[in-house]
């Protein structure tokens, strides 16, 4: 009795054990349960801007005559974020241009205000390297207007030294113009040819009908201390072709007149030095300075300084104020001064010498809400200038940016 | 030639006397205004600027060519 007693506790524990052994798996590995996703992203920016611009030495017109012009520009932004190591950009956009100087180009007439459209798309690949803080962009597009058609070729490297908090970048550009118009022309929707003011048509003022650019852009950051951030940006371009404005006239001292003509190879040096600084707990002040050389002659130096004071955790506003100098090139002269003897000539007031003024303020609106389940309102940029050079040029510009984040619908596990 | 070197040992000397922060410690630099890129509205008026200038602004994402200006 008391062996089929214990016998029959024996068995029972056993059953026990074995039904507790096939009703309980083990728990799922913590590799199989969790599953890294990353959140799919697309960064939204929406930008507006108006530029008025009026002065009285066109170069259209040989340097002198007005220089009134309106441009309505707008840009859409795409940024799409796949996963930590890859995105891919999109940047497209359109400006329409009025003047009351510009050559009617798009008709072929020289005559009084007309005008113009310039639209663009640009698309740029980005990978982050698994082992290295290294990212590498490629990217290309598209830019077309009346009078001239461009691609675009980009190659980045990007290097972000976290430890030392310094990064080291490095773009190369590569443009291809053609300057031809009659692309968008409903007569013609090809190119035809380089347009030149009326009464100068009668020859061909140029060999060719293209110019290429080539820029290095070199950039170098470093955090000096918890509050100062410097950074060197030093580039150099490379210009060969047709670099003078084929529709721009320029009048000598007997009163003749002839085509723009400037030297067809142009290198160009530019220095950036900038110093971003947190004082107290609500200020950045941000400083650049701008120095630029080139083989045509032209010599500039450019001082600039933002000031943004953080209101409070949403609202944020920024005055700033730019000086620039710039010494002309040899190959400018006024109305009616170039000598007959002249090799190269221009009267276009872009490259004379003169000193500019820009000043301005931008109103910066950070809210972060959700206007829907997947979509965020992340920014209201609004930015007022006013330049000002000393030959009387005047122009305002004013922009308005919206930016957000739409969030892809995320994968069930 | 000499003075362009000497200016940018000098730089890199200031770089050297650069105080290491801690990631506790980075809540400035952090912050989206001490960034060195610029906005897209900025980016049009170095555009326009670039246009009724002889000079290219360095440091910013224009740069020659891409348009029938100078």
């Amino acid at each position: 009795m008391v062996n089929l007693a214990i016998l029959r506790k024996r068995l029972l524990l056993l059953g026990t054990l074995l039904f507790s052994w096939w009703a309980s798996p083990a728990q799922p590995s913590e590799a199989s349960l969790y599953r890294k996703d990353t959140l799919k992203k697309t960064e939204i920016e929406l930008l507006y801007s108006h530029y008025l611009q009026d002065g009285n030495n066109s170069a259209v017109t040989g340097g002198t005559g007005t220089e009134k012009l309106t441009v309505y520009a707008t840009q859409l932004k795409l940024k799409r974020t796949f996963n930590p190591r890859n995105s891919l950009s999109f940047q497209g956009g359109a400006d329409v241009i009025t003047s009351a100087s510009t050559d009617r180009i798009d008709r072929v007439i020289s005559s009084a205000s007309e005008h113009d459209i310039r639209s663009y798309a640009n698309v740029d690949y980005t990978h982050q390297l698994k082992e290295q803080p290294l990212q590498l962009s490629i990217g290309t597009g598209i830019s077309l207007e009346s009078d001239y058609l461009s691609l675009p070729y980009q190659l980045g490297l990007f290097y972000d030294d976290q430890k030392r908090l310094r990064t080291y970048a490095l773009d190369v550009q590569f443009f291809y113009d053609d300057l031809r118009w009659g692309r968008i022309d409903k007569d013609y929707f090809r190119p035809v040819r380089l347009i030149y003011p009326s009464e100068l048509r009668d020859r061909e003022w140029f060999d060719g009908y293209s110019r290429t650019s080539l820029n290095v852009k070199t950039g170098f950051t470093q955090a000096v201390n918890r509050r100062l951030v410097l950074g060197i940006f030093p580039e150099w371009t490379y210009q060969r072709g047709v670099l003078a404005t084929p529709f721009h006239r320029a009048y000598f001292t007997d009163g003749s007149v002839r085509v723009e003509n400037l030297p067809d190879r142009r290198i160009k040096t530019a220095l950036g030095l900038k110093a971003n600084a947190f004082v107290g707990g609500r200020t950045i002040l941000k400083n650049d300075l701008n120095l630029y050389r080139d083989n045509y002659g032209i010599l500039a130096i450019a001082l600039e300084q933002e000031t943004v004071v953080k209101l409070n955790y949403l609202w944020r506003i920024a005055p700033f104020v730019r000086i620039y100098h710039q010494k002309g090139t040899r190959y400018f002269a006024p109305f009616q001064e170039h000598e007959l003897d002249a090799e190269y000539y221009t009267s276009d007031y872009d490259l004379s010498t003169f000193t500019s003024f820009k000043g301005g303020i931008a109103l910066r609106y950070t809210p972060g809400h959700y206007l829907s389940k997947r979509l965020t309102f992340n920014e209201l940029r609004i930015r007022y200038s006013f330049f000002h050079r000393s030959d009387n040029l005047q122009a305002h510009v004013i922009s308005v940016q919206f930016a957000g984040v739409f969030y892809a619908k995320s994968k069930q596990p | 030639m000499l003075k362009r070197l000497t200016f940018f040992i000098a730089l890199l000397f200031l770089f050297a006397a650069c105080q290491p922060v801690k990631p506790y410690e980075r809540i400035y630099l952090n912050d989206p205004e001490m960034q060195m890129g610029i906005s897209s509205a900025k980016g049009f008026e170095q555009y326009v600027q670039s246009i009724r200038e002889g000079a290219i602004p360095a440091g910013s994402a224009k740069g020659s060519g891409g348009c029938g200006c100078n």
